[in-house]
């Protein structure tokens, strides 16, 4: 045999075992695999010490975290495939929007019955609305970790420069009306000589101003259940385009865009915003940006109050996201898994993580509780026990539905399609992909 | 040929009209052609450029065309800001690897089309290039649902081994160079007895250097770029390659911009040196062995 | 004197070893020729093996599935042609095949004269040719996946340099990844600084003709634009159809710069007809609706290549008498 023939030979050699050694991770049988979504360096730090304890805790277990980065909340494409190829987690740290469409699929083991064994009273301690998201067809397939929540948070500096009084934006006067906000927004909105903007005073889909915020405000219903059908003639959900429509012609939709990726791109740097630096005056926003602010802005003058209600009168109103602990089909530790899951996700657990991060706790008893809930927070944690706030609708298509919706935002701002067609779109769109799971029960826990 | 009646006194003419008409040519010629080398190449330049600046630079608008102090310490942060060596090291496996396998199995079944005549050969040639043309997505799901069912899922070895099964673009590159072998030292090796496996390795692998090479750059360059793969099989950071690296880097809310072009710079890095160091290969032996 | 130019259509014009197929049908084999059988299966055997797992098996499987609703967790379930009643009837399958008939309709054609336009400024007999032919090829070196992200700060408003150059000729500041259209044509931009690969096999095609035929053109009076038309082009013309259909093919399955640049929007103007069908089948765990959209792109791209070999008979010259 020649020379090149013996290299040949050795090269495939290596390469069969170097490639079969050098990649899969070894599983030891009392480790639990842990893959999570709440990737901020802080929060891997934090999960990690909480490992830590849960390990010293329980002798001869081991835990591995493995940071999951993903495009959006609804790809599943780490999960789908690794369960699919037998290298599936233990637990899977996923939003908790997405448990329903993860169930629904099969991704997922159902919960119940280890709940029902753990006695009566076991998930009494949750915010009932977190469960709600975590429910498929009357069984729960996560156990809820944290949440946060959406206010209107105004830069006093800019009112004022604007000539507008900042208390008119305390709470304490309830939430603005939609007409109002915008009203103060133009007061504040600057162009200079050729028609660019300079500051603008809201931007109506910057942030967290999701069609889905539009429609909790508009008071949207997205899903009849005895139809089993998406409830595209409801006139709120239609509402969010309409609204979208008429505002973005108001402000001039290319003018505004150009504004945005200028001065508020969404690759921005952590630490700028064009909140600090006063070019947006207002934002809907989750409640960890009040955090934020703080930590990158400390001497801003600022406030949060309610977003925005469609009449004078109307109660506030928001919504709520977050993450849930599920446990996969497949899991070779789900027992384990399980533990781990009741731990973090505990009065204790989110004690802990929520006193350390600049999250809300889904256990109610520590929403009112000082230690957890900071100066910052307390204005959102009390929006939570006054009921104010809700979750996205938990349904096998919810995040289809949620990235079709974000999608007619872009038809209708762009002018490429009327709400008229972008209802037609989502019904085309979801429908289809909704009728394999139909009937679908929502369960709704006081 | 026709040309060759010219008369004499026509041609000197022609020859001075002509060089008169290349040195304007050549003078335009070469000023797009340098017009064109640098388009190309301000997209590598703003990566380099914005690898460099500090935060505080970036934030400036308008954007400046070199950065006020070279920020060297860049490269160092962005290495230290996810698992990149590891992921380095993974791709660079992968790539190894894959280009070793893609090679020799192209060349032996090159070998078999090009150098041993049998029967119904063309006719299986046209079914390989045929191939060529394939989607290959079209066969993503079934191959993953494969590879899942051998429990490869999150290791590297579906991205390495499919490569020793051949690739028809380089077996149809490798076959047009081995047609022009020599068939007179084959014969001669034939009657002294040589195995065709002999044949193909001890006298032919050695004059196919330059076409081996230039589909050894192909397979590299395709190996280290490849993104489809390894997004659907990688799931773990440990076992990733830098094309998913980067991509989870790049979600992550507190990567800065400067840092993801420093990254990214560092990967483009080895397949510019690879390019450099090989470059005379790589266009004589497409040439040899290519479009004739 | 006949110079015998090459390409793929006809592997049997190739100059090979003596022999190849007699017309004439079955024919009883020599035990030369029975040797060679064996021999030669047994070495294209990677090859065979590789057809049978890369292309026939997915094919047949993607068939089998494409009749059932399954998400790969549960037991399939039977639906026919449902998958295919759906598809016809998805927006997301109109507005991606649209989307990706548009990036091919300019991506392909503009990438073959960009592709013919480097061969030649490689192609020039100048002493530093090789410093072009680098500057040239480098961008074709840069994974697709670097290169998204150079392009995302490329043309960002903000720290890109493409806004400030178009500011030069008035264009106002917008963002040119927030429009559909332009969000396309940015794809389309970037898919040209890859060319560098089919330049070089045009290369290799142009250091395929004969000085010779140039020669003697020139001789005859004919012109630069007039010898490119009449020789460079006729005789690139394998080179052509191979990089028109690889072309071809590539567009059809443009993903991974949608897929970071723009994620598919916006309103979904970049979502391709291959990061629907990956949307589809590890997004939301279709698999039996994505291997239906996975047939219909094969039958498209075969249908594709055929209608492209059709017209090629026409266009496509193999022998040039000089």
């Amino acid at each position: 045999m020649s020379r090149v023939l013996r290299a040949a030979g050795l090269a495939l050699a290596v390469a069969v075992t170097a490639a079969a050694v050098g990649c899969a991770p070894a599983r030891q049988p009392d480790e639990i695999v842990v893959w999570t979504k709440e990737i901020g360096t802080d929060q891997l730090a934090q999960q990690q010490a909480m490992l830590d304890a849960f390990e010293a805790d329980h002798p001869g277990v081991t835990t591995r975290l493995v940071p999951v980065a993903t495009r959006s909340d609804a790809d599943a494409t780490a999960l789908i495939t690794a369960v699919r190829g037998g290298t599936g987690p233990d637990v899977f740290v996923a939003d908790r929007f997405t448990t329903n469409q993860f169930a629904s699929l099969g991704l997922l083991q159902s919960l119940q019955p280890r709940v029902d064994a753990e006695g009566p009273g076991f998930t009494d301690g949750y915010l009932p609305f977190a469960l709600d998201e975590a429910t498929y067809q009357g069984e729960l397939y996560g156990l809820p970790w944290h949440t946060d929540t959406r206010g209107l948070f105004y830069n006093k500096e800019v009112l004022r420069d604007a000539g507008v009084d900042p208390a008119v934006m305390d709470p304490e006067n309830g939430p603005l009306t939609i007409a109002e906000l915008r009203e103060i927004a133009d007061q504040i909105t600057v162009t200079d000589d050729s028609g660019n903007y300079e500051r603008m005073g809201f931007v109506p889909w910057d942030q967290q101003a999701w069609p889905f915020t539009w429609g909790q405000i508009l008071g949207a219903n997205y899903f009849d259940e005895q139809t089993c059908t998406i409830d595209v003639d409801d006139p709120g959900f239609r509402g969010i385009y309409e609204l979208y429509q008429e505002w973005a012609a108001d402000l001039d939709y290319t003018k505004t865009d150009a504004f945005m990726a200028t001065y508020a791109p969404e690759t921005a740097p952590e630490g700028t915003s064009p909140f600090y630096s006063g070019r947006i005056g207002m934002q809907i926003v989750y409640s960890g940006f009040a955090p934020n602010i703080e930590k990158y802005a400390p001497d801003l003058d600022w406030g949060v109050t309610y977003p925005p209600v469609l009449d004078e009168g109307d109660d506030p109103i928001t919504w709520s996201g977050g993450p849930a602990w599920t446990i996969p089909t497949g899991a070779t530790n789900a027992d384990g898994g399980w533990e781990l899951a009741k731990y973090m996700t505990g009065e204790e657990g989110q004690r802990e993580w929520s006193s350390t991060q600049q999250f809300l706790p889904t256990q109610a008893s520590l929403l009112d509780d000082p230690t957890v809930i900071g100066d910052d927070a307390e204005f959102f944690a009390q929006l939570l026990l006054d009921g104010y706030s809700s979750s996205r609708p938990p349904l096998p298509v919810g995040s289809e539905l949620w990235e079709t919706m974000n999608t007619g935002r872009e038809a209708v701002l762009l002018g490429d399609s009327t709400p008229e067609e972008v209802m037609q779109e989502i019904e085309r769109r979801i429908q289809p992909q909704l009728d394999p799971y139909c009937p679908i029960t929502l369960t709704q826990r006081e | 040929m026709s040309t060759a009646a010219t008369a004499p006194g026509r041609r000197v003419s022609l020859k001075t009209q002509n060089r008169v008409r290349r040195t304007t040519t050549g003078i335009i010629a070469r000023a797009i052609l340098i017009a064109v080398s640098l388009l190309f190449l301000v997209p590598l330049y703003w990566m380099v450029i914005t690898a460099m600046k500090t935060d505080e630079e970036l934030a400036d608008f308008p954007p400046s065309l070199l950065p006020q102090s070279w920020n060297w310490s860049i490269f160092g942060e962005a290495v230290n800001a996810f698992p990149f060596w590891l992921q380095f090291g993974n791709s660079l496996l992968v790539t190894v690897l894959g280009t070793v396998l893609a090679v020799l199995s192209s060349y032996v079944v090159a070998y078999g089309f090009a150098c041993i005549d049998w029967p119904g050969r063309d006719k299986v040639f046209y079914l390989v290039l045929a191939t060529i043309f394939i989607p290959f997505p079209v066969a993503i799901i079934p191959l993953f649902d494969l590879f899942a069912w051998l429990g490869w899922v999150n290791t590297l070895l579906p991205l390495i081994v499919p490569n020793a099964l051949g690739s028809a673009f380089y077996i149809f590159l490798l076959r047009q160079f081995l047609l022009q072998a020599s068939v007179e030292a084959m014969d001669a090796a034939r009657v002294d007895g040589a195995s065709e496996w002999r044949i193909c390795w001890q006298v032919v692998f050695p004059t196919a250097r330059g076409a081996l090479i230039a589909v050894a750059i192909f397979a590299a360059v395709a190996s280290w770029n490849d993104f489809l793969g390894p997004l659907i099989y990688l799931q773990d950071p440990s076992v990733q390659t830098l094309a998913i690296g980067l991509q989870s880097f790049s979600t992550e809310t507190d990567t800065s911009f400067n840092q993801l072009m420093a990254a990214s710079t560092l990967t483009v890095l080895p397949m510019v040196v690879l390019f450099i160091f090989f470059q005379r290969y790589f266009v004589k032996g497409l040439n040899v062995g290519g479009f004739r | 004197m006949t110079t015998t130019v090459t390409g793929l259509a006809d592997p049997a014009e190739l100059p090979g070893p003596a022999g190849g197929v007699r017309p004439g049908g079955r024919r009883r084999y020599t035990a030369r020729q029975r040797r060679n059988l064996r021999l030669g299966l047994l070495f294209i055997s990677p090859w065979i093996l590789g057809f049978l797992v890369l292309v026939a098996y997915p094919l047949v499987y993607s068939l089998g599935i494409s009749l059932f609703n399954h998400t790969g967790f549960r037991t399939p379930e039977w639906v026919g042609l449902g998958n295919y009643s759906r598809l016809v009837q998805d927006p997301l399958v109109a507005i991606s095949s649209a989307n990706t008939l548009f990036y091919a309709a300019l991506a392909v054609p503009i990438g073959l004269v960009v592709a013919v336009v480097l061969a030649l400024a490689m192609n020039r007999k100048v002493p530093e040719v090789g410093l072009y032919r680098t500057a040239l090829y480098l961008p074709s070196l840069v994974p697709v996946f670097a290169l998204s992200f150079i392009f995302i700060v490329f043309v960002n408003p903000s720290f890109g340099l493409l806004n400030q150059f178009l500011a030069l000729f008035g264009v106002p500041e917008t963002n040119l990844l927030g429009d559909p259209t332009s969000a396309k044509l940015i794809i389309v931009t970037m898919a040209q600084l890859g060319a560098g690969n089919a330049a070089l096999i045009f290369l290799a095609g142009l250091n395929n003709i004969p000085d010779s035929l140039y020669e003697a053109a020139t001789v005859d009076g004919a012109g630069t634009l007039r010898q490119f038309f009449s020789i460079t082009l006729p005789l690139l013309s394998p080179s052509i159809l191979f990089n028109l259909v690889t072309g071809v093919s590539g567009a059809l399955q443009v993903f991974t710069q949608a897929y970071i640049v723009t994620g598919g929007g916006p309103n979904n103007g970049t979502l391709f007809y291959m990061f629907h069908l990956y949307n589809s089948a590890f997004s939301y765990a279709q698999l039996g609706y994505a291997s239906a959209l996975a047939v219909v792109l094969f039958g498209v791209g075969m249908v594709l290549a055929l209608i492209i070999y059709g017209l090629s008979r026409r266009f496509v010259n193999y022998d040039v008498t000089g």
